[in-house]
């Protein structure tokens, strides 16, 4: 009987071992396995994650995009406007300027020559014979009213800031002076122009009636120096 | 009593501490391993129940099974073919047939006891 538990305690020893064995033996060859697959399974996730990072960074930079072209847009326009105003600018500059007398111009006008009356009678003042300062403004204002762009006076072009004194037997436009004949040439509508001078009870007639001579007619191109 | 269980105690430790790594290729020859042992419990047992129970042949058997099962593995693995399988099939088999007539023999006995009670009373 003794024999029979020996034997059967060696066998329940080898039964032992081995069982204990294999299942150390599994549990460590399925443990790595797993430990990979959960490796693999967070390597996943994370990949995972930075897509939806990434394609979040994409929506956001495309927003981004469509936001500087509208600026660039925006801008575009508002250079355009600003050229356009600078254009417009310049536009009304040389308009000016032409004005001023300050650019060389040419066009259709009329020419307007006044001379002193040849016949005085002997009762009369002279002075009322002769083509005085305030004559010459007259007719030069009167071109001004009617649109005149440009206006010269015996070939001096005159500005805004233009001055005439009367000294003596001269006329002096902006320290220059001038004797007669007058000739004023003026650059706009020569109807116009021409019209309004010959109004009835207007600037002609009134020189006319103190016997001054005064002849005026169109011309096609007139070109006015600058004023220096 | 205490021998067997001892011995089961002995080969449980030394099976926990034993930390050798084997080639997944042997896996195979651990699962014969553990049927022959197995097989040859039960057998034993068996045996023991049907009163012509051999110390020799119960000490001899699971050494040889577990032998001749390796044996038919290593050839399986040489030849290509899936012999544990075999070794396998056989003590599969033989297992569930101990282990039925084991069974049988359990009944039997509490049946003859149970009619010894009704006589006695």
């Amino acid at each position: 009987m003794r024999n029979h538990r020996f034997s059967l305690a060696i066998i329940l020893m080898v039964t032992g071992f081995i069982v204990v064995f294999s299942y150390q033996y599994f549990k460590k060859a399925e443990s790595p396995k797993s430990e990979e697959a959960n490796e693999l399974w967070t390597q996943e996730h994370q990949l995972r994650t930075q897509l939806i990072k990434e394609q979040e960074t994409n929506q956001s930079l495309e927003k981004k995009l469509e936001n500087r072209r509208e600026q660039v847009q925006s801008n575009e326009q508002t250079l355009a406007n600003q050229k356009k105003e600078a254009h417009d600018i310049q536009k009304s500059l040389n308009n000016y300027r032409m004005l001023n007398g300050l650019t060389k111009v040419h066009g259709p006008g009329i020419r307007v020559s006044l001379e002193d009356a040849q016949y005085v009678p002997e009762e009369d003042d002279p002075n009322n014979y002769i083509v005085h300062q305030q004559d010459i403004q007259e007719v030069i204002y009167e071109l001004y009213a009617a649109g005149a762009e440009g206006v010269s006076l015996n070939g001096q072009r005159l500005s805004i800031h233009s001055y005439i004194e009367c000294v003596g037997p001269v006329v002096k436009i902006d320290g220059q002076k001038h004797t007669v004949p007058f000739i004023v040439e003026a650059i706009g509508d020569p109807h116009l122009l021409l019209s309004s001078l010959n109004m009835s009870g207007g600037t002609v007639d009134l020189l006319m009636n103190r016997g001054i001579k005064v002849s005026t007619e169109k011309k096609s191109d007139i070109t006015l120096k600058p004023l220096i | 009593m205490w021998l067997p269980v001892l011995g089961l105690f002995i080969g449980l430790v030394i099976g926990w501490f034993t930390n050798v790594s084997i080639p997944e290729a042997y896996a195979h020859y651990l699962s014969i391993a553990i049927l022959a042992a197995l097989d040859t419990l039960f057998g034993g047992m068996r045996a023991h129940l049907q009163k012509n129970y051999d110390n020799v042949v119960f000490v001899s058997g699971i050494f040889f099974n577990i032998i001749l099962a390796a044996g038919l593995a290593f050839l399986g693995v040489k030849l290509g073919v899936d012999l544990y399988l075999v070794a396998l099939f056989a003590f599969g088999v033989r297992l569930f047939n101990n282990i039925a007539i084991i069974r049988r023999l359990f009944i039997q006995m509490w049946r003859e006891r149970a009619e010894k009670n009704v006589h006695k009373s």
